[in-house]
């Protein structure tokens, strides 16, 4: 059961949601007073003389549902984690706690965290819901310690994350190469890509596989490299052993194998020699300057840093491909949890139940699956260099469909091949991307980027394929942190980066059988019993 | 003999005066590539092709940044920060190291003082008390929150009470005669006598107010209050790419805003120029003799 | 004596206001430092958090990588002290050479300019100014000859890339507090000296150095109070997994450990014994200071 059927779960409640929602919006007599905080994301604006206590969503939040929203700070998402490790540590929180999975788990070890459980249950609208069984509970196992449930899932789906390759086709339509099937071919084509000049500027300036020097990250990481060999290797991968037991993914003979590998690219050349001392702002330096041809990443990287190579070079036409395997067997990218955010209730919120009701309004109101969204409530259209302000960055409580970016491609797809052109009967989120792909095919430099992510040919539709094929791992594990993993896990985390960096630097691969007993003496093996116990 | 020494003194000028050259020259450096990231296309700059000179010359960025709201706002606080900060920070470093640079003998409790102002250099409770105490006077998102936590910069005190002790005691002495109080003594003749250290420490405590950017992130609670450098940390510090993973597109488009780096190169180097300033002006105050003597040991 | 108790009191009364503010913003946090010997929960705060005595000391101890991180703090904090202490004086003492007045304040003021950047800034700069295939470092050390260096990436080079960049990046800085020192000393002085036939040479160690050795012994002393302060920012910004082992020290090793987890306790433990060395390192040289040169510094 692996498989999703989105487009057909998304005409399910196409048909039949619209009279309940409106249910779902119970109104407070009187009114109530709910505190939270809010991380601003990047571009965030407020205009019309809007802020974040007075804006569409609070305004909405006071009259339809009797909730006097108040923001007691509100800071830039790159500053929100500090702030709020700070405000935990001194117990200075409001009634909605939107915290990561590492504060979710101290909300809940210091006592500060509400047991949801039947609360949830008995609030969340039908829509809501349905949301949340299309992730199949996921998100939920996130945010559920000893099987109570302690916060309300940020629900984003898991079906985002699998490594996608990233290849300059123009480089490989130019040296009469095809795209990758198996890692030898990747090894062939970046042999190619370093040795045979592909910039054609005379100088052997160009190497194949961009790699950073933290390893992993989502963008010129090793993951999917090592996932052609059956490897999983992320700080959080765990994967079910032929035994049934959840075994920790980075110890495992299939990443050793993967990175003798990576160990010989980096004798022959293939990476950056300097990659090491290079995070992902450095290597994305190479990228943009058309130094390197191949890079490991998710779906975003068309956004950062694709489009600024195609600005600066037009001809770079960096595509993506599945990833490959090292033998027969199809390779599988992982992916892991459903959420990154957890809205924690505070013991002492007199009226836990209003988050539910925040996050069904927010599911009535920014969903373009329900029957009473409104855009105004998403975006609008505003000032002179702005072109649109983010609105719904101003909502309490959200929450994504889990399939939401895929079931865009889809849309776009359709559109593309003929199957739905009528654009008046395109739900919002499908007729926005299909309106930009269009503009990029139409000689749109700059909506490249949208081309690539959601266009026919561009990082879901590989994605679509992974999925479709039943290719994904996901992670047998996504849980809270466990006791040890709180006390050694970032040891053991230096210990696993340092052998990898050294492995592939050229010492013997023998170094890895070392680093797997360290492992697991040193708190992997009590971390594992942890997570088998956690997880039955 | 004259000559060989005119002649050995030129070599030396020479060579001092090269070595410094080249000094100046690696200290100019990093500052020129910033300089010229800046005022280069935002193509070039994410190429990282960008040296010492730009690439595609262009002034955009410095329009964009000098049109930013978040940016003029923050350089306003920065400003008013300063000017409170400086202020506040003189005025209690004059007057708390003038009496602990008396001898035991004319202030006895000077030895208890002293420990007391010294203790607080090296031990402290760490970020949380420290945040909590804050939060507690109430005085968290105002503009004193950066200001009185730090109102006795105890290093500055140290240096200038030094500095007192090293003035010639016999003015002040006759000032007492003449029927003078400690007030005026410090302040008619002890100040007028230490410009130059007051200098030194005023540029030390204008620095530290420009440059801190920590106690303005985690203290403000609206981006609105920020000074400019906590502003400009939210915008050079690297993202964290794992909240990108389920991220939406609108939120996409975003991370490629916040990538261009001509802009934040122009920002840093606006937000650098007033404080580079400082110092030629507080370099007025460093004249030779303008203190007596005043030589200990 | 009456009247010099009187006399005293002004004194008492300049202190107060001083007083006040670090009792309320330095004293009173200190109520933190128990975090040390808590498993503290913030929800129970300072007062109600489970004790657990030394605990958290003999857990931090015990972490595989503690003596290492030591080790690299002491060592990289240690020549910080050093150089960082040393040069500026030497540049002082030059600089007051410099007869061209307006040469010698672009040079005051462009040597300080470094300071203002900060590491996020010039760790992206010195990947590209230390590459060894590309940088211009190497790109001079191989056109006299020398073999290229990868700053960055060797386990042995690395600290002295932190420690040298870092006394390129504050001597400016420092460099002010002796220039300031400098316009005390009395021209008369210099008259004398070259009356008795004295040279520049024997100027700079026979008047100038002198006049400003107080100076010197103050900025010393103080100094060593960062015997366990490497340098968070820089050492964030620069090292990589390749120079964990001899570039991971005590700050970045504790932010590691409170990334996964807020461990209160680990800080608390950490910070309280970085405050302690710095304590005894201070104390005994203010000691020695007093006893050897009879100079007390405060």
């Amino acid at each position: 059961m692996n498989k999703f059927f989105v487009a057909l779960l998304a005409t399910a409640f196409l048909a039949g949601l619209g009279a309940q929602t409106k249910a779902a919006l119970v109104a407070y007599d009187p009114a109530i007073t709910i505190t939270t905080v809010k991380s601003l994301p990047d571009g965030i604006a407020f205009v019309n003389g809007d802020d974040i206590n007075n804006n569409v969503w609070t305004r909405f939040y006071d009259g339809k549902l009797g909730i006097k929203g108040k923001v007691l700070w509100a800071v830039p998402q790159a500053q929100f984690d500090q702030k709020m490790n700070l405000a935990i540590a001194a117990n200075d929180l409001p009634d909605i706690i939107p915290a990561t999975l590492q504060q979710f788990k101290q909300l809940v070890d210091n006592g500060v965290a509400m047991d949801m459980t039947a609360v949830f249950k008995d609030n969340l609208s039908p829509l809501a819901k349905q949301m949340f069984d299309l992730d199949k509970g996921v998100a939920l196992s996130q945010a559920t310690v000893k099987g109570r449930l302690y916060g309300i899932p940020q629900l984003a789906g898991n079906t985002d994350s699998p490594q996608l390759i990233w290849i300059r086709a123009d480089w490989l339509k130019k040296l009469g190469l095809n795209p990758p099937k198996t890692i030898d071919d990747l090894e062939k084509i970046a042999t190619a890509f370093k040795t045979r000049d592909p910039d054609g500027n005379g100088a052997a300036d160009t190497f194949g596989l961009a790699v950073n020097k933290d390893l992993f990250g989502g963008i010129s990481d090793i993951e999917g490299f090592l996932n052609g060999y059956h490897g999983y290797s992320g700080d959080n991968d765990w994967i079910k052993t032929a035994s049934g037991q959840i075994a920790y993914g980075a110890i495992q003979p299939e990443v050793k194998a993967g990175l003798a590998r990576l160990q010989k690219f980096y004798k022959d050349g293939l990476l950056d020699p300097e990659f090491i001392v290079k995070d992902t702002s450095k290597v994305n330096e190479s990228i943009v300057s058309g130094k390197v041809g191949i890079v490991f990443g998710q779906h975003f990287l068309p956004f950062w840093p694709l489009q600024d190579a195609k600005n600066a070079d037009n001809s770079a036409d960096w595509r993506p491909y599945p990833i490959v395997s090292a033998d027969g067997k199809p390779a599988q990218p992982i992916t892991g949890g459903s959420a990154a955010v957890i809205y924690v209730i505070n013991k002492k919120c007199k009226n836990p139940e209003a988050a539910v009701r925040l996050l069904n309004a927010y599911y009535s109101k920014d969903l373009p699956l329900s029957a009473d969204f409104d855009d105004s409530f998403h975006k609008i259209d505003a000032t002179k260099d702005r072109a649109q302000v983010p609105v719904f960055q101003y909502a309490f409580v959200q929450g994504w469909h889990p399939q939401q970016n895929l079931f865009i491609h889809q849309g776009v797809r359709d559109y593309f091949n003929g199957k739905q052109t009528d654009k008046s009967k395109m739900i919002f989120w499908v007729k926005d991307n299909t309106e930009q792909c269009e503009a990029a095919l139409k000689g749109d430099k700059s909506k490249w980027c949208a081309l690539m992510w959601s266009g026919p040919d561009g990082a879901f539709s590989v994605i679509d394929k992974y999925w479709a094929g039943n290719q994904v791992k996901v992670s047998a594990y996504v849980g809270a942190s466990t006791e040890t993993m709180v006390a050694k896990m970032s040891t053991l985390n230096k210990m696993k980066l340092e052998t990898f960096t050294k492995i592939i630097l050229g010492q013997p691969i023998t170094e890895f059988d070392k680093f797997v007993d360290n492992w697991k003496k040193l708190g992997g093996d009590q971390i594992t019993k942890e997570v088998n116990a956690a997880a039955n | 003999m004259r000559i060989k020494t005119a002649t050995g003194d030129r070599i030396f000028g020479i060579v001092n005066g090269t070595f410094f050259c080249i000094l100046a020259l690696l200290c100019l450096l990093p500052l020129v590539n910033v300089l010229a990231v800046s005022f280069s296309s935002s193509t070039a700059a994410s190429a990282g092709i960008v040296t010492l000179w730009p690439v595609n010359f262009t002034l955009k960025s410095y329009q964009y940044a000098i049109a930013k709201p978040e940016f003029v706002r923050s350089f306003t606080v920065s400003v008013v920060r300063l000017l409170l900060g400086v202020g506040i920070n003189m005025v209690l470093t004059i007057v708390c190291a003038y009496p602990l640079s008396k001898d035991r003998k004319a202030f006895g409790a000077r030895g208890f003082y002293v420990w007391f102002f010294f203790i607080t250099m090296i031990f402290s409770g760490g970020l949380i008390p420290w945040y909590m105490t804050i939060q507690t006077l109430g005085l968290g998102n105002s503009i004193w929150a950066l200001i009185l936590p730090g109102a006795v910069p105890v290093f500055n005190v140290i240096l200038l009470l030094n500095f007192y002790r090293s003035l010639p005691v016999q003015l002040e002495e006759s000032a007492y005669m003449d029927g003078a109080g400690a007030w005026q003594a410090l302040w008619k003749i002890v100040v007028p006598l230490s410009t130059p250290a007051l200098a030194t420490i005023a540029l030390f405590s204008a620095v530290g107010h420009w440059n801190s950017w920590f106690d303005g992130l985690v203290l403000m609670s609206d981006p609105k209050n920020y000074p400019l450098q906590s502003y400009l940390q939210t915008v050079v510090v690297s993202r964290d790419m794992t909240l990108y993973q389920h991220a939406t597109k609108e939120q996409l488009e975003m991370l490629q805003s916040v990538s261009d780096r001509t802009t934040k190169a122009a920002q840093i180097f606006i937000a650098t120029l007033p404080i580079l300033l400082a110092y030629p002006f507080l370099q007025r105050y460093f004249v030779k003799g303008l203190t007596l003597g005043g030589v200990k040991g | 004596m009456r009247q010099s108790l009187k006399r005293q009191v002004p004194y008492h009364l300049m202190l107060l206001p001083g007083v006040v503010i670090l009792l309320i913003f330095s004293y009173g946090p200190m109520v933190g430092m128990v975090m040390a010997f808590q498993k503290f929960n913030p929800v129970l705060g300072f007062f109600r958090s489970p004790w657990v005595g030394f605990d958290n000391f003999v857990y931090v101890s015990l972490l595989p990588d503690t003596l290492q991180v030591l080790w690299n703090t002491v060592f990289i904090a240690f020549w910080k002290i050093v150089i960082g202490f040393g040069f500026p004086i030497v540049v002082a003492l030059f600089m007051n050479e410099l007869q061209n007045m307006a040469f010698k304040r672009t040079v005051q003021t462009i040597v300080y300019l470094p300071h203002f950047l900060s590491w996020v800034i010039l760790g992206g700069i010195m990947i590209d100014i230390l590459s060894p295939s590309t940088g211009i470092v190497n790109t001079a050390m191989k056109a006299v000859g020398m073999k290229p260096v990868f700053f960055l990436a060797l386990p042995d080079v690395f600290p002295w890339t932190l420690i040298v960049s870092d006394v390129w990046k504050e001597f400016g800085f420092t460099t002010v507090i002796y220039l300031a020192a400098l316009t005390g000393i009395d021209p008369a002085l210099y008259e004398a000296a070259k009356i008795d036939g004295a040279g520049r040479w024997r100027c700079m160690l026979n008047v100038t150095l002198p006049s400003i050795l107080p100076t010197i012994v103050l900025m010393g002393v103080l100094s060593l109070g960062n015997v366990l302060n490497a340098g968070f920012e820089q050492v964030f910004n620069l090292y990589s997994p390749v120079v964990y082992s001899s570039g991971d020290i005590l700050d970045t090793f504790v932010y590691r450990l409170g990334l996964l987890d807020a461990q209160y306790g680990v800080a608390a433990v950490v910070g309280l014994f970085k405050s302690a060395v710095s304590f005894v390192f201070i104390v005994v040289s203010y000691r020695l200071a007093y006893k050897l040169a009879n100079y007390s510094i405060f």
